[in-house]
This record gives C-alpha cells, structure tokens and sequence, in this order.
C-alpha cells in the first residue's frame, strides 16, 4: 500500500509514518516547506512539499496513493490565531477530500479529536454516539468539530470513503513542536507546586493512535469516527503515576476552578514578558473540572484496537521527554526515573 | 545509656608549654613607644619562657629553631589600623633575633579580596602595606605563602577541616606566633587572635570555604584542636573600632600590646578591654565553650575598657549575620564596604569601582550618620529576608538549588562506650514492638504517639533481589539516605570481623520537617545520634538514637531501617520515633488540640518522608544522584564560581532570563497587549514566487487595537471567565 500523510512531521504524523514503515506500507510525507523535519529524520519517505490550504498542492501529492491519512493542524491552546486555526482544520480537511477525489485515492482517514465528542462535569465515559454540547467550547475543539463535519459532508457529495479516527490525550515520542499533550506531563515536572485539579481526560500512547489510523484505513466503515483511547483517569491519579515513574514527590495541591483560572493568567503574564510558552493557559483553566472520558469499545470490537495502559503510555512518553529539550537538564537532574521497576505496596 | 567515659585529655596541653598559670599580659603606658610596650609585653607573658620550653622539646638549636609569625593582613592601605602594624611585626623579628632565635619567617594566604582587587597575593601585599623584608635591625626575613606547600590528611575524620589541606611550613614550625590586630567586627563583634588563625588556610575565599561553606566556629576549633598557635600577641596600640569593623579605618589610639600563651585567654582579654561579652563572637564562644580558658590563669596590667572605644551595635551586627548567611549576598556587596586604597589595589571589575565609590561615601561613617546607619540596616534585612524567602522556596519547591551542609560532628564518639551503642537496640525493640501493634492507615503507615513524639511503621516490598540490594546500599549509611537530608558527618567506631561498621556516630542535617515549617521559621533539623548495626543473613538492620541536637531542633529522631529478604525481592522498613520542636507560631496554635487537623498532616507528612526515603534508595540501587542539594563547587579563580555571573544564576537570573524579561518589557512598550505578533500568520508563496501576506482587519483581530481599548476588553474577558470559574466552586454553575 502506498499512503500519503499529510502534517507527516506533527505528533501523530511523525508515528503514524513510522507504524506504516514498520508494516512494510510506501509512504509519501506531505509537510509545508517551512516545517521542522527532525520527526521524520533517518526515515526512508518521500516528502513532498506543499500546504493543505492550496488544494492543487495536495493533488499532485496525492497521485498515485491508496489512502490518505490527514492528520495536519494546528493544536495549541497558546500562540495561535483562532481564525487560521478553524481555516487549516475546515479548508485544510475539505481540501484534503477534495484532493483524494481528483487524484483517486480510495480512502480517506480523518485525524480528528475525542473533543468533538464533548465531555462532562460528572464523570461519565463518552463514545461515539455523543455531540460536542458546550456552549463556549475552546478553539481547537470548535475548529475539530467544524473539521469533521466539513470533511464528512464533502466526503458524501464527493462520494469519497472518508473514517475519523478520535484520539485521545495523545502522548509519545517525537513531538519536536511539543504539543499540548505531552505539555502536560512537562508542565506538571516543571511546576514547583506540583499542583493537581479536578477533572480527568484519557490518556493514549501516541503509538497506538498511529496504530489505530492503520486500522481505521484497512477495516474502518465509511461514514464512521472511532474513538482512540485508553484509560480514562482522573487527573490527581495521573500526576501522580507521573511523580512515582519521575521519582518526584507529588501532587502536592489541589487547584480549584478560581485558583487553576488565576493561576493561569499569571503564567500568561509572565509568558508575555519572557516570550515564553506558559505553563498551562486559561483556556486550559477553563477546562478544570471536566471529564474527557472516552470509550474505545468500538474501536476495539470492529478495528481490534488494543491500547496499553495509560501507565506504560506515560512511562514511554517521559522516556523521549527526558532525552529531548522540551526538560531541562537542571529540571531532568532532579527527577529519579524509575520507569521498568514499580514497587509494590505492601 | 551507660556511663560516658572520661573526656580525652585536654588540648589545652598542647597549647600551653610551660606548667606554670597560664598568663595574659597587657601592656599599657601612655607615653611608651609601641616597640618597649611589645617587649613588655612578651617578658610579662612569659613569652620568652614558652619559647625556651618549645625549644627544648623541639630539640633544635636556636639557630635553627623555626618560627612563623602570623600577622593580620587584612589592611587596604599603608598604614592603616585594620591590620596588624608591620613594624610591630618587624620589631618582633628583631627581638627573636637579639635572642639567638635566626629562623623567622612572616607569613600569609589570599584571602577573598583577592577576587575583586589587584595586588592581594601575600608577597605584593606585604610590601604594598609596609613589610620591607629587612628589620629596622637589619635582619632579613622572608614572607611565606600559606596558600602553597600544601599538606593532605592533617585533619582527622571527625574535625568540619577532614579532607581540607594546610600549609606544611605552617604545621611543621616549631613555633606558632598569630599577631592579631585589635578591631571591632561588623559580623562577630571583634575580631582577634582567632580570626587571625582562621587566615593561616590556604583557599583563596576564605569568606565562601570558612565563613559559609564551612562554618567559622567550627573551623577555628579544628585548627585550634589541630595546629595552633603557641603564641598569641594582640597589637592594640592603634586599634580600630566603630560600627563599620574592618571595613573602615577608624583608628583610635589604645596604646596597649596583649600578650599570651593562650589564643583564648589573649583574645578574652581584648573582648573585655572593648568593654564586650567575650562569647559575642560566635568563633569565640564555641572554642571558649569547647576547650574553655585555661584553669589557672591570671591577667596582668590595666583591665579597665579602652576610653573612647566604639563597638558594633548589636541590632547592626545582627543585620549582617543574617544578610552574610548567603554566600552569595556576602560575595555581592564585600566589594561596596570596603575602604580601599585604590591606587596601591584597584578594582578588577569596574562595576564595583563605581559601586564602592558610591557606597563609601554614604557608608563610611555608619557612627555618625544616623541616616547610613538606618539605611545600612534596612539593606542587610532586606536582603537577609530576600535571601530566606528564596531559601525558602528552595526548600518547598527546588531542593536541587540548595547547598548540602558541611559539618563536624558535634559530639566526641569516643565519650561512650561499645555498651552505650548497642544499648539504642534495647531502646529501640520495645517501640518497634508497640508500633508494630498498632493497626494501618490506608496506604499502610502505622502510627501513633509516645510522649508527644510520633513513633511510626512504614514498610514497602521492592522488586529487586537481596542480596544485590545490599550490595549496593550500604545499610550503615541509610540515615543518610533518609528523605530530606542535606548534610552531615559519620565517624564510624567500630567493624565487625568482615570490615563492615558496627557502631558508629553520626551528625545529621535535614531541612524543617515537613518542609512548609520553613514558612514560619522552621529550622533545620540537626541532629547527633548513636548508631547500632547488626547484619544477619537475611537482614540488615540500623539502630539509631539522637543523644544531641545543637540548635534545640529535635527531642526524638531515634529508628530503626531493616532491609529484609523477602523470596526474591526487598523488604524496607523504617520504624522511627520523633518529635521536632514547632517554631513559635506553631507553639502557640496548639494544633494538638485539634487531631482532625493534625492527624491527616501527620500521616501526609510521613508518607511524603517515607516515599521519598524510597525513592533516594532505589536511586542509590540504580546507581543515580539522590541527596537533596548541591555539593559545593571547590574551584577557585573560576568566574563562574566567584564572578557577578555566578551569582546571576544564583538568583535565578541567568541563562539570559534577564535579556528575555529585558525584551519582553520592550514589547510591551512598543505594541499594545491586543496587537498580534509579527510571526502569528506566516505569508504564503505561490507558485509564481509572489509571497502572500495576510490581510488586516478582516477578522478584526488583526488591527493593533488602541491600548485602552484593548486593556479593558482584555479585563472585562478575564473578570467574566474569574466569575465563571468562581461560581463552578460555589457549586453555582449548572453548564
């Protein structure tokens, strides 16, 4: 099979290439000409240059292709302009569409989001079957949910098989950019408070959300999203699997609504002046108290996704993070990894 | 505990060499030059005797009977008060000569100056400040370095100097004289023969490895346990005192020379000439407490205080102990108060040429301006404060930031004995047996109370071998590897017939327990413990029992670590019993009354402890760095270490922190908070090569928005989301 995968050099793309390599599957890496390449590097790709907003780009890239993968935009809840975030989820995903049309790509896999999915105040797991309901959700789950449902209305009229795949919170290795994902754990590493909210999300191993799109494009019914997830975990629990792998005492403080909302506008301020990327947003606040729980029973039943454990997702992603940039060295040399040996309790 | 055995000889008999009462003689005269006030002086100590007796135990003729004279060196200018007059020192020379003695020698280290100003290595000094090399009398003499020919291992393992060096000429001579300036000092009240001794060790920063690193007290009773002097003259015919210290000249002239065989006795004298408590200076204190003033000793000549004499106030001298507790506030502003002679010592850095310029001119009469000396004040609390709030959050937040303490174990192991060891296993079984007993919170701590010291089990199964457990954590340092602590010292006693240490004493630091006490003024917990270990072939266990806490910050620290086998795998446990005192605020809010309160920040605590005693040792199994803190940097002459650029990181504001923050204020000034960044949307090029860059004003977003306008839009956005996020936590909000 020969795929093509657009945002190729991303989080997901990054894996989502090496999964495809490992299964033998030709690859074609659709990135922009700017773009950090260091995802891809050492990997035997073709990459072709383009942008997902001009169509014709994307076309001729996909020429030839079984599947297209779409899994190019911008995630950030930091640094971004809301309009060209909703333009690159909408036109980028139509475009996408569009384009395995007119170059005769059979299938499309839409990297989507499990927020389009919505999430509660109380802790009940979501599936697919569910709506985003928020009144003010945030950007980039606005822009997910007009992303998937531009693509699948193109899709219909241009009778194109197009499958949403929903990961999770996503983490792993190779995220040069560092998403929002794997900001979590690096944020948390890195507050002196060790503070803890309520609230919880699902934790997925960026690994088996690669693994998933595979499946997604080889058994996936059309017209179809499926959840990517693993475990659904309150976010005290979380931080602290992250404090025992890291060997760091913690969480120490449980944040509220109020103090999680101040608590970010002050990061904000101070990332404003430093030109930094702060350590969470308030946007991020806003999201304090909520239950991004998901279940992936379909997902499992109709593709056999089989995730890992959110413990063994985190202990992998801590093991890239320590060797990449995104931890400092005076911040790594305060942790005591201990990410194969887990103690028993007595 | 058993009997204490009798304490080891004194080392006053290494000090004294003669039999007789020991004696300090001052001697005064108001129109006596300073050269016949010295001689008196030395003949009415017995100088010449001790000398005599030195010389007959050295079996060494005069002729080649070595003597080093320690002046102070500490002077800035030629002829200034704040070191000992380098005539006296010559006139000395000549009077050992006119007795035969021909080996004589001045000598001298660096001392910090030296890494802000020019011409501070000892032979450049001694000549800037009036040493001539040839005695008035005409006999030459060299001036020796203390800082080279150095000597490894002269200290013992329980002596704070253990692995430090020392000068041989110095340890080697076979007679010691330290000739002390009489002054006034800022941060101990007085400084004399004691401080003097303190120059005689050869790192260039004496006030980073001496004052900070090592504490004062401690070093000056190592080198007094250790290397002497056997002499002990004060030069007080032009003495300086006033508020300032060594920091500016303020001469007054005393017209006395004290003299002695005894260091303590000498400089007891001087303090009580100044009309002080001698104990005011730390380093005095605790050598006077330690070894305390000769039995039988008699002063000679005119007790009444100095007329005119101006001390240090103690509020002042208090400020500056607490700002100098900070290396690097000490390093900071040492170069701003100091009177310095700039021609015969320029400045290094040019930065400080200007700041003490300035700094001089409003502080150099701190006695007569009431406004520098207020202003002086509110600076060093200032900084004092600044230094334990970052302290402070150090400990709470960042403990990689701190530095690990250096101490001398502050007990003599030797005064107890095998029995008095062992019996911490007898002390420590019964309470094993009653926690033990006791049933398990939730996550498995067992606890409770005994005298009001919490006496508590915890226990974990590891999932690593015995007998490779063992071999890489030594079971008689596991005190050491207990959460929280960040210094200390071991001694060990005893070992067993396969070398392994039986009985040992140990000095332990820990930072307050918990960590946030430090918010109320939480000391460190410093502790001296005897220490049973017993090794069985399944088990390896640790007694200990605290005997002594220095700063009163603990009445129990007392336990017991087992690493047990367990099938294939390890058992820890640690049984402890303590009790740390409260700071005041916590004395006085009895939290005892309310055990709701109280108990589930006991059990927190503990279990913080506990984890993180676990983590340091599957840390020391794997092989990784696990004490808290820093170890301290023993470089010299590295800007890093003792430039602006260090101490920059040191607050936190290196690695071009204050270039962003510098950058990010210039933003500011420059755009209104509304307008977008320059690289939010990148321009697009098309296939022609045209480079497309986005439109303004379509989405409204783009047009840099008046500030006020923006402002108050930015405000009424984050005053309604507050409001929303604050009605979640009442439980207001249905969405």
């Amino acid at each position: 099979m020969k795929a093509i995968v657009t945002g190729a050099n991303g989080l997901i793309g990054a894996n989502l290439v090496r999964e495809l390599l490992a299964d033998g599957h030709e690859v074609r890496a659709f990135v922009r000409a700017s773009s950090d390449l260091r995802g891809l590097d050492g990997l035997d790709v073709e990459i072709v240059t383009g942008d997902v907003l001009r169509r014709e780009t994307l076309v001729d890239a996909a020429r030839g292709c079984d599947v297209l993968f779409h899994a190019a935009a911008v995630f950030a809840y930091w640094g971004f302009n809301v309009a060209q975030m909703e333009e690159i989820a909408v036109v980028g995903a139509r475009n996408a569409v569009e384009a395995a049309s007119t170059a005769g790509v059979s299938r499309v896999v839409l990297t989507s989001s499990s927020v389009v999915l919505g999430s509660s105040r109380e802790r009940k797991v979501r599936d697919e079957r569910c709506e985003m309901m928020e009144e003010n959700p945030p950007p980039y789950s606005k822009a997910k949910a007009l992303q998937e449902s531009a693509a699948f209305a193109r899709a219909a009229e241009l009778g194109v098989e197009l499958v949403a795949v929903c990961p999770t919170m996503s983490i792993g290795a190779h995220d040069y950019r560092l998403g929002p994902s794997n900001a979590i754990i690096c944020s948390y590493l890195a507050d002196p408070f060790k503070i803890t909210f309520p609230g919880g999300c699902n934790l997925v191993s960026v690994r088996d959300v690669a693994r998933g799109h595979m499946l997604a494009a080889f058994r996936g019914h059309a017209g179809q999203r499926y959840v990517l997830g693993s475990e659904n975990l309150e976010w005290t629990a979380i931080h602290e699997m992250i404090s025992d792998l890291c060997g760091v005492p913690g969480p120490h403080f449980h944040a509220n609504h109020t103090s999680s909302y101040l608590a970010a506008t002050a990061q904000e301020i101070i990332s404003f002046f430093t030109q930094t990327t702060p350590l969470t947003t308030r946007e991020q606040a806003k999201m304090v108290g909520r239950f991004y729980w998901y279940s992936h029973k379909r997902a499992t039943a109709e593709l056999g996704f089989k995730p890992r454990p959110a413990q063994r997702a985190l202990a992998e992603a801590i093991a890239w993070l320590v060797q990449s940039t995104h931890i400092s060295p005076a911040l790594r040399a305060t942790l005591k990894l201990d990410l194969t040996a887990v103690a028993v309790s007595p | 505990m058993g009997k204490r055995r009798a304490a080891k000889p004194s080392p006053r008999k290494v000090r004294s060499l003669t039999n007789k009462k020991v004696i300090a003689a001052i001697a005064t005269a108001a129109k006596a030059d300073k050269f016949s006030l010295l001689a008196t002086a030395l003949d009415q100590s017995n100088f010449w005797s001790s000398l005599q007796s030195a010389r007959r135990i050295a079996k060494v003729p005069r002729t080649k009977f070595q003597i080093l004279i320690k002046p102070d060196f500490e002077l800035f200018d030629e002829k200034a008060p704040t070191g000992t007059d380098p005539e006296l020192v010559e006139h000395l020379i000549d009077l050992l000569h006119g007795r035969g003695f021909k080996c004589v020698a001045v000598c001298g280290a660096k001392d910090s100056s030296d890494l802000w100003l020019a011409n501070r290595d000892v032979m450049a000094l001694a000549e800037l400040v009036g040493y001539r090399y040839t005695t008035r009398g005409g006999h030459d003499y060299e001036v020796l370095d203390l800082g080279e020919e150095l000597m490894e291992s002269a200290f013992p393992q329980e002596s704070v100097l253990r692995g430090e060096s020392i000068s041989r000429p110095w340890v080697k001579a076979d007679f010691r004289i330290s000739f002390a300036k009489n002054k006034t000092d800022d941060e101990y009240g007085f400084a004399l023969g004691l401080q003097n001794l303190l120059g005689v060790l050869p790192r260039c920063d004496k006030s980073l490895h001496y004052h900070r690193r090592l504490k004062a007290p401690d070093v000056c009773l190592a080198l007094l346990r250790r290397v002497p002097a056997n002499f002990s003259i004060i030069d007080a015919f032009v003495s300086n005192h006033g508020s300032a210290g060594a920091g500016a000249p303020r001469p007054l002239e005393t017209r006395a020379i004290i003299a002695s065989a005894d260091m303590l006795l000498a400089d007891w004298t001087a303090s009580l000439k100044m009309r002080l408590d001698p104990f005011v200076s730390p380093i005095n204190a605790k050598a006077l407490r330690e070894i305390r003033l000769p039995k039988a000793h008699q002063i000679i000549g005119e007790l009444a205080p100095f007329e005119g004499w101006v001390n240090v106030p103690p509020v002042l001298m208090d400020s500056v102990r607490k700002r100098n507790e900070s290396a690097a506030v000490s390093r900071l502003v040492a170069p701003w108060l100091r009177s310095v002679n700039r021609e015969l010592f320029p400045f290094k850095d040019a930065a400080n040429d200007r700041i003490n310029a300035f700094a001089q001119k409003f502080f150099s009469d701190l006695d007569g301006n009431g406004g520098a000396f207020s202003a002086m004040l509110a600076i060093n609390y200032a900084l004092s404060a600044a230094r334990d709030s970052v302290e402070a959050f150090h400990i709470l937040y960042e403990k990689s930031a701190l530095k690990q303490h250096e101490a001398a174990l502050d007990f003599d192991p030797q005064q107890f004995t095998p029995e008095d060891y062992r019996a911490v296993v007898d002390y420590m079984e019964p309470l094993e047996r009653i926690i033990h007993a006791t049933p398990p919170e939730s996550n498995g701590l067992r606890w409770r109370y005994i005298d009001g010291s919490v006496l508590f089990e915890f226990s974990q199964l590891l999932k690593v071998p015995f007998a490779k457990f063992i071999s890489r954590v030594d079971i008689s340092k596991a005190v050491q590897s207990m959460n929280d602590y960040i210094g200390g010292a071991c001694v060990p006693v005893a070992h067993d017939r396969a070398g392994r240490v039986t009985h040992q004493a140990e000095r332990n630091i820990y930072l307050p327990q918990p960590n946030w006490m430090v918010l109320f003024g939480g000391k460190m917990i410093d502790v001296g413990k005897l220490e049973f270990v017993r090794y069985e072939r399944d088990r390896h266990r640790i007694f200990w029992r605290t005997i002594k806490s220095s700063n009163g910050s603990a009445e129990f620290d007392d336990g017991i670590a087992t690493f047990a086998r367990e099938k294939t795998q390890t058992r820890v446990t640690i049984v402890a019993r303590q009790k740390f005192t409260l700071p005041l605020f916590w004395q006085i809010v009895n939290i005892d009354l309310a055990p709701r309160i109280k108990n589930p920040l006991v059990v927190q605590a503990y279990t913080i402890y506990f984890t993180g005693t676990i983590a340091n040792f599957m840390a020391q199994y794997r092989g990784r760095e696990f004490r808290a803190g820093q170890k301290w940097d023993l470089r010299e002459s590295d800007e890093e270490v003792g430039g602006q650029r260090g101490l920059l990181r040191k607050f936190g504001l290196g690695d071009g922190v204050l270039e962003k923050l510098l950058a990010g204020a210039a933003q500011v000034a420059r755009q209104p908070p509304g307008a977008p960044r320059q690289n939010d949307v990148p321009p697009v090029t098309d296939e022609d090569g045209f480079r497309h860059f986005p439109g303004r004003g379509a989405n409204g977003g783009d047009y840099p928005r008046p500030l006020l306008a923006t402002a108050v839009g930015e405000a009424r956005g984050f005053f309604a989301d507050l409001a929303v996020a604050m009605k979640k936590d009442l439980g207001a909000d249905d969405g």
